[in-house]
């Protein structure tokens, strides 16, 4: 009889333990959320261009986007084998590209990195190469080949350039990120094909990087999102439960991550392609807002593929089922705690 | 009107000669079944890898019915293995492939 008392009381004490630590935890989760500086008011809509066609200023799955440092748009058509250009406000400018292997050909563009030096940097999936144009479309250079070495790429789907002029890859059947110098020069590659740790990749999307010269990485049918050290160390992940990338749909969580942006705040945003929606993190990946949602009315989207962020931080969205770009408001603060 | 009549027979085609004959001068259209290929990077993967298939004229990706609809050239051999190696390549599974009758 007393063995059974001392039995429940260490059950007691046992229980009394684990619900200590659950409260610590829980606190914690919800100090976590009070503590950000501030909160987001979701984006607002203000304009949307594009349908499907193969006229100037129509699409066929749109997929990448890109704004130069006049405000100019750069969508990769991706259907129609193209680069289109817009000014702010949806208006043609121009278009390039066409169907083929050659330079200043195209094979499936997708996303698109434009650097300070007005060039737009092409990853063409089909094509196994980064294609670098100027801002009017004349080819100026070709990165890569098909493969699985060094410098090789197996569809590549993204591309980003750091301070240093290093260019990062998103190397999507290779599983990995292909880092190269500024002259071309391939450096050793980022991550490998897996799940579940840190620098375990499936099928990355995109890249980008932020003012600190961070890479991040849209970790695609991982569901989340990785992010490295400019010396390409590990830093932390998020999406899905503790970063494993567990699918889900809640904030934080991803269907499918299929673009990735990061604004000069070093905000990063993520394009949720099944979740049919834009969410936005710190730099930490502490959530911040996030817009969107299914359907084809002004605002809502059909499996949106990129986003980018003008120097007004007016947010422009490939809406890739419905054919057409949408516009934002830039992010506004609701309220400050501290 | 017997030697007439033994003429014609003599060249009318029997009529698997006729198949093949049509299958040697027209293209031949294979349909690939493929689930889950709602996402471009999927369907545009899938295309790739099909394209380095010998004797592939054309390639059209059917996103939302998940589809592959492969041309092949008139005259060629049409290697279901390597058809079902190159989806896999891509990270799909064919479910079903849909020759042309011969």
């Amino acid at each position: 009889m007393n063995i059974q008392s001392k039995d429940l009381l260490k059950i007691s004490c046992s229980v009394s333990a684990l619900l200590s630590i659950f409260a610590v935890f829980a606190l914690s989760l919800v100090f976590s959320q009070s503590v950000y500086a501030e909160e987001f008011i979701p984006p607002r809509f203000l304009a949307q261009w594009g349908s499907q066609g193969s006229d100037s200023g129509e699409f066929e799955r749109p997929i990448g986007i890109a704004v130069d440092g006049d405000d100019f748009v750069y969508v990769s058509d991706t259907g129609n084998q193209r680069i289109q250009k817009f000014t702010a406000q949806g208006k043609f400018v121009l278009s390039w590209g066409k169907a083929g292997k050659e330079v200043g050909m195209l094979d499936r563009p997708m996303h698109l990195k434009i650097t300070p030096d007005d060039k737009i940097y092409v990853a063409e999936f089909a094509n196994d190469r980064i294609q670098i144009f100027d801002l009017e479309g004349k080819s100026l250079a070709l990165i890569g080949s098909s493969g699985k070495g060094a410098g090789e790429f197996d569809a590549p789907g993204g591309v980003g350039v750091d301070r240093q002029g290093r260019i990062y890859v998103a190397d999507f059947y290779n599983h990995r990120v292909q880092p190269f110098s500024a002259n071309y020069s391939a450096l050793p590659q980022i991550g490998k094909k897996g799940r579940i740790f840190g620098g375990n990749f499936d099928y990355p999307t995109d890249v980008a990087i932020g003012p600190d010269d961070s890479l991040y990485v849209a970790d695609g049918y991982n569901n989340r999102i990785q992010k490295f050290s400019p010396e390409g160390e590990f830093v932390t992940k998020w999406g899905g439960f503790l970063g494993t990338g567990l699918k889900g749909d809640s904030s934080g969580s991803f269907d499918v991550a299929t673009g990735i942006e990061v604004d000069a705040q070093g905000r990063v945003f993520v394009a949720d392609f099944y979740n049919n929606r834009i969410q936005i993190f710190n730099s930490a990946g502490d959530f911040l807002v996030e817009f969107g949602a299914q359907g084809n009315a002004a605002g809502e989207f059909d499996r949106p593929t990129d986003m980018t962020v003008d120097s007004q931080g007016n947010i422009y969205v490939v809406d890739f089922g419905n054919n057409r770009i949408q516009k934002f408001s830039a992010l506004t603060a609701k309220t400050k705690h501290d | 009107m017997s030697v007439a009549f033994l003429l014609v027979f003599l060249f009318i085609p029997s009529s698997s000669n006729f198949s093949l004959q049509a299958t040697e001068t027209e293209d031949q259209l294979v349909v690939v079944n493929i689930d889950g290929l709602s996402c471009p990077f999927c369907a545009f993967g899938v295309e790739k890898k099909l394209k380095i298939l010998e004797g592939l004229k054309d390639i059209l990706i059917k996103m939302d019915e998940g589809q592959a609809l492969l041309t092949f050239e008139a005259g060629v051999t049409i290697d279901v293995e390597a058809i079902k190696a190159a989806v896999e390549d891509s990270g799909f599974t064919a479910r079903e492939i849909i020759l042309p009758q011969s």
